[in-house]
């Protein structure tokens, strides 16, 4: 079965590059058949890059641990669904299913839009299987996950070699939210590649209105939505997994997918801009670029150890060929945007600086710092590294998260003043006054609470504006809320709730983004919680008593127990609030006997006010009791509450709108005047 | 006499400890934060949780030993620098070259201010007078009815 | 058997990709304008509306004063009536199914792409075909 992978593979680079010049040669030669040969070339690379995975899921199901990749990421006693996870598990198989995501999308891409758009189309083939070639390219020859275990026999001969049993995958992606989160964060990263080959495409052919924003409008929500989710199902594992009490540390792999989202929300936003004025044409040419790019940097971020050294990037063998991947399409993109800048110039001018239209010009910048400052400490390590001395560069340096902290913080409270500003001021030009009148109440009541908070004892300076922005901010989401369906129900006689439901049906992306906004305030609250999170850390034996505020931890048992492929150490213990019973927890340590490794199960009691959050750190040196580490997080679930909500209003953005009724028409109008007048008289 | 206000003072000093631990904890967790652990998890030193560390332990224990011979963070944090190189700071010192790492987000930052700002009157100036000297040439009011048709046809698309 | 398996596969692929290439029907897909000036037109009409609406509740939402209301709507509203007269003019130049099919010729015959119209009052390149400018609406000679 590993040779049906690896023909499959080869046939893939092959059909992918066939499909790129056809495309190509066909749009110069005008020739529709080499065209239309291409576009079935890209969907043929489809079912090779498809044929590879379901070869390398058939090798994982049937143990075939003359695979190295088989043998270095499963074993025999991993349940079926983790053998299945475990495809995407290392770099081999991670970057072989990037491709394969590719590749579906292109195939719906090129289904979809083929007959809608047919002059960008072929451009939009070649620039998806540019990339397609090149991870099936890495994955034939540089990271091939059908390469077969060889060993050097005494006398220099080469020879099979078939080990008994797997490593196993590592026990820490062996979650249920390990198993989806790379799927979906994948998904996300390689949806990017629609809008961005279509941004290219509409360079390329000239065809420079705004077709292909509103072509793949909806692919560019869905692949954020997917980014979003999978970045939260991130945070969440590391919470529930990885047992040092929180869910985002900034490392380089968080940031890694962190920095394409940043640019993409900015993106989401400008195009706004374009749709309705026709300007920034360039700029939102710029930001699809960027946010491919990222996304490729991001995996290559993530794949290559880049981060953890400069010397680990120059032994891992993909780096130098991501690397070269990334600038031959940066370079490109840019030089095909400033040859084509005479297209792309803008339709309108400015009526005002306070506008809707200015403010998503600092929307986007300060997403775009806060990308930066993202970018700039994750590779500081390496830049001050590979710094000459005579700089004071050479040296190993740490950039953590008090960094991260510190820079981005503030720029996040100053993007929740924009997200709560933003919607208040009218296109074009918003009139001082209407602006103060709708600035006054919500930003009164928010500096009440705050003042009233202040004397409650929040002292801690960003977390107390923290508050007071997320209420300002989802003050004037309600006063958007209440003000549009006033508006709508005095002309159309719904009552409150129903013009709330309509008007958001009516339109989506305006009210679905509001509803992201709100999640978005959220999710930001249940972060600043984080400033006040405190743990402990005490030796139990059965019936001893941990205390931690209002919270009392009892011990009552200590249970060791073989599971299929792990041993388990399972505490239970009863947990009294106020000294009433509330519930039982078990926090578990488990030992992975084929990778030799222990991970820690984490206990949870999460209420809407602050989660308890119980590890089972491992056997106290006596033997007998165990030491657990219990950490008070407040506010925790207000970050996955937020994501949900988040989650939800890009759903609802994506809806197509409800269309209105037909409209009463002029002399519909005159009919009902009529009537009117008949009745009263 | 002399023995057994001795032993008073040791009784009183054992007493005091776990106290005196207590209230040095939020302090301790506070310098430990911005420290890395060097056991080669990288993860902060107060959330280093591996098992048997054999690095958090004496790390901590020095911080807090530290701390009780009166030195504030700004010279523990330096202190341990010199002794395990500037990696085990969570943030690099902002001195030196590194000092750009503190600055660059916030150049960025305010080159981009600049760039915003410098656009955003280039389009506000850019001849609005044009404009408006195209339309008064044709009669708006020809068209009236017809907007006011295309206005009431018109559904926004999806 | 698993090269028996592959010989399919890779087979079964082949002939999709080449399949085009015999085939006799010329759609001239290759040929299709997407955006011609008056797509754009009516693109540009449908945004203008759009905004005009949103312009409407907006101020019914109390975002704008009366006074800026009634300055913008004006404004949009002589938008509107610049880019319906443009649209006009393209439609009774030309019957508009000559005028793609024309478009479609002459893409199809040369390779070169179209001389484009200079406009005389912008200087802005229009597509040749044009009888107004797309980017000042000023009327194109030849």
């Amino acid at each position: 079965m590993a040779q049906v992978g690896q023909f499959a593979l080869a046939m893939a680079v092959v059909v992918a590059a066939y499909s790129i010049v056809a495309s190509l040669l066909g749009i110069r030669l005008k020739s529709d058949k080499l065209i239309a040969s291409g576009r079935n070339a890209a969907i043929g690379t489809f079912a090779c890059v498809t044929m590879a995975m379901v070869s390398l899921g058939y090798l994982f199901l049937v143990d075939d641990f003359s695979i190295n990749y088989i043998a270095e990421h499963s074993n025999r006693d991993l349940p079926v669904y983790f053998k299945i996870s475990a495809v995407w598990g290392g770099q081999e198989g991670s970057l072989l299913f990037w491709g394969w995501l590719l590749t579906v999308y292109s195939a719906l891409v090129i289904v979809q839009n083929w007959r809608k758009h047919t002059a960008m189309m072929p451009y939009v083939t070649a620039v998806l299987m540019s990339s397609a070639v090149f991870f099936a390219g890495m994955n034939l020859f540089v990271v091939n996950p059908f390469n077969q275990i060889v060993v050097l026999q005494p006398g220099g001969v080469n020879a099979l070699f078939v080990p008994p049993d797997g490593a196993g995958l590592n026990p820490l992606l062996q979650y249920i939210l390990m198993v989806i989160h790379p799927p979906i964060l994948y998904l996300g990263f390689v949806g990017f590649a629609v809008p961005f080959a279509f941004a290219i495409a509409a360079m390329a052919s000239r065809q420079m209105g705004d077709t292909w924003i509103r072509t793949t409008r909806r692919w560019t929500m869905v692949a954020w939505f997917f980014l979003g989710v999978g970045i939260l199902l991130g945070g969440k594992w590391a919470y529930v997994e990885l047992g040092w009490g929180g869910f985002w540390a900034w490392d380089p792999v968080e940031n890694a997918s962190l920095m394409p989202w940043l640019i993409a929300t900015a993106f989401l936003h400008s195009v706004m801009v374009q749709e309705k004025k026709g300007m920034m044409k360039v700029w939102n040419m710029v930001l699809i670029i960027l946010t491919y790019i990222m996304c490729i940097f991001g995996t290559f971020l993530t794949r290559s150890g880049l981060v953890s050294s400069v010397h680990a990037f120059a032994q891992s063998p993909i780096g130098g060929y991501f690397l070269a991947f990334i600038v031959i399409g940066l370079s490109g993109s840019l030089y095909l945007l400033l040859d084509r800048l005479n297209y792309l110039k803008s339709d309108n001018q400015m009526e005002s600086l306070v506008s809707r239209e200015s403010s998503f010009m600092f929307n986007n910048l300060i997403l775009l710092a806060s990308c930066f400052a993202v970018f700039w400490g994750t590779i500081f390590p390496v830049i001050s590294e590979a710094a000459p001395e005579w700089m004071g560069g050479g040296v190993k340096v740490t950039v953590g998260p008090p960094f991260f902290n510190r820079v981005n913080v503030p720029i996040a409270i100053f993007l929740m003043f924009l997200t709560g500003v933003g919607p208040l001021l009218a296109w074009r030009k918003a009139s001082t006054n209407s602006l103060k009148r709708n600035f006054l109440w919500p930003a009164g009541i928010a500096l009440a609470a705050g003042v009233v908070l202040f004397f409650q004892g929040v002292d801690h300076f960003y977390a107390w504006l923290a508050v007071v922005m997320s209420i300002f901010v989802s003050l004037t989401i309600a006063r958007e809320f209440y003000k549009g369906a006033r508006a709508r129900s005095v002309g159309s006689g719904e009552n409150f709730v129903e013009a709330v439901v309509n008007l958001t049906l009516r339109n989506t992306r305006r009210y679905g983004g509001y509803i992201v906004h709100f999640g978005f305030v959220l999710l930001f609250l249940g972060w600043s919680g984080q400033a006040f999170t405190t743990d402990t850390q005490a030796e139990a034996g059965i019936g001893d008593t941990i205390t931690m505020r209002q919270y009392t931890l009892r011990m009552d048992r200590l249970a060791v127990e073989e599971v299929q492929n792990y041993t388990s150490t399972k505490a239970t213990i009863s947990l009294f609030e106020n000294g009433e019973k509330v519930g039982v927890l078990y926090p578990e340590r488990r030992f992975y006997s084929s990778s030799g490794q222990p991970t820690t199960e984490v206990a949870i009691w999460s209420t809407i006010k602050e989660d308890l959050y119980v590890v089972f750190a491992g056997p106290a040196p006596d033997g007998k009791k165990a030491i657990m580490q219990v950490y008070l997080n407040p506010l925790v679930a207000w970050v996955w509450i937020g994501g949900i909500i988040l989650g939800l209003g890009t759903l609802i953005a994506m809806l197509p709108n409800k269309k209105s009724a037909p409209r009463t028409s002029q002399a519909s109008r005159v009919e009902e005047k009529i009537e009117v007048e008949q009745h009263t008289t | 006499m002399n023995n057994t206000r001795r032993n008073l003072l040791l009784a009183l000093l054992v007493l005091a400890a776990p106290f005196a631990l207590a209230a040095d904890r939020e302090r301790i967790k506070e310098i430990t934060s911005n420290m890395i652990c060097m056991c080669g998890c990288n993860q902060l030193l107060g959330a280093c949780n591996h098992l048997n560390c054999p690095t958090r332990g004496p790390m901590t224990d020095e911080v807090a030993k530290m701390l009780d011979e009166g030195k504030t963070q700004e010279q523990i944090l330096p202190a341990f620098a010199d002794k395990y190189g500037l990696r085990v700071l969570a943030a690099p010192p902002a001195s030196g070259f590194n000092l750009s790492a503190w600055i660059m987000p916030f150049v960025a930052l305010a080159i981009g201010f600049i760039a915003v700002g410098y656009v955003a009157r280039r389009w506000k100036s850019r001849s609005p007078e044009q404009a408006a000297e195209a339309q008064s040439e044709i009669d708006t009011s020809k068209y009236h009815k017809r907007l006011q048709d295309e206005l009431d046809n018109y559904t926004p698309e999806d | 058997m698993i090269y028996l398996f592959c010989g399919l596969f890779g087979g079964a692929v082949l002939v999709a990709i080449c399949k085009p290439l015999f085939s006799q029907d010329d759609t001239l897909e290759s040929a299709i304008i997407e955006e011609t000036a008056w797509d754009l037109l009516q693109r540009k009409k449908e945004i203008i509306l759009g905004n005009i609406q949103d312009l409407d509740f907006e101020h019914k939402c109390g975002k704008l004063s009366d006074e800026d209301y009634q300055k913008i709507r004006g404004e949009m509203a002589g938008e509107v009536s610049l880019v319906l007269e443009e649209i006009d003019g393209i439609e009774s130049s030309q019957d508009l199914d000559a005028l793609i099919r024309h478009e479609v010729s002459v893409r199809k015959s040369g390779s070169h792409e179209p001389e484009p119209a200079l406009c005389p009052s912008c200087g802005e390149k229009n597509i040749a075909t044009s009888k107004f400018c797309a980017e000042c609406g000023a009327k194109l000679i030849g």
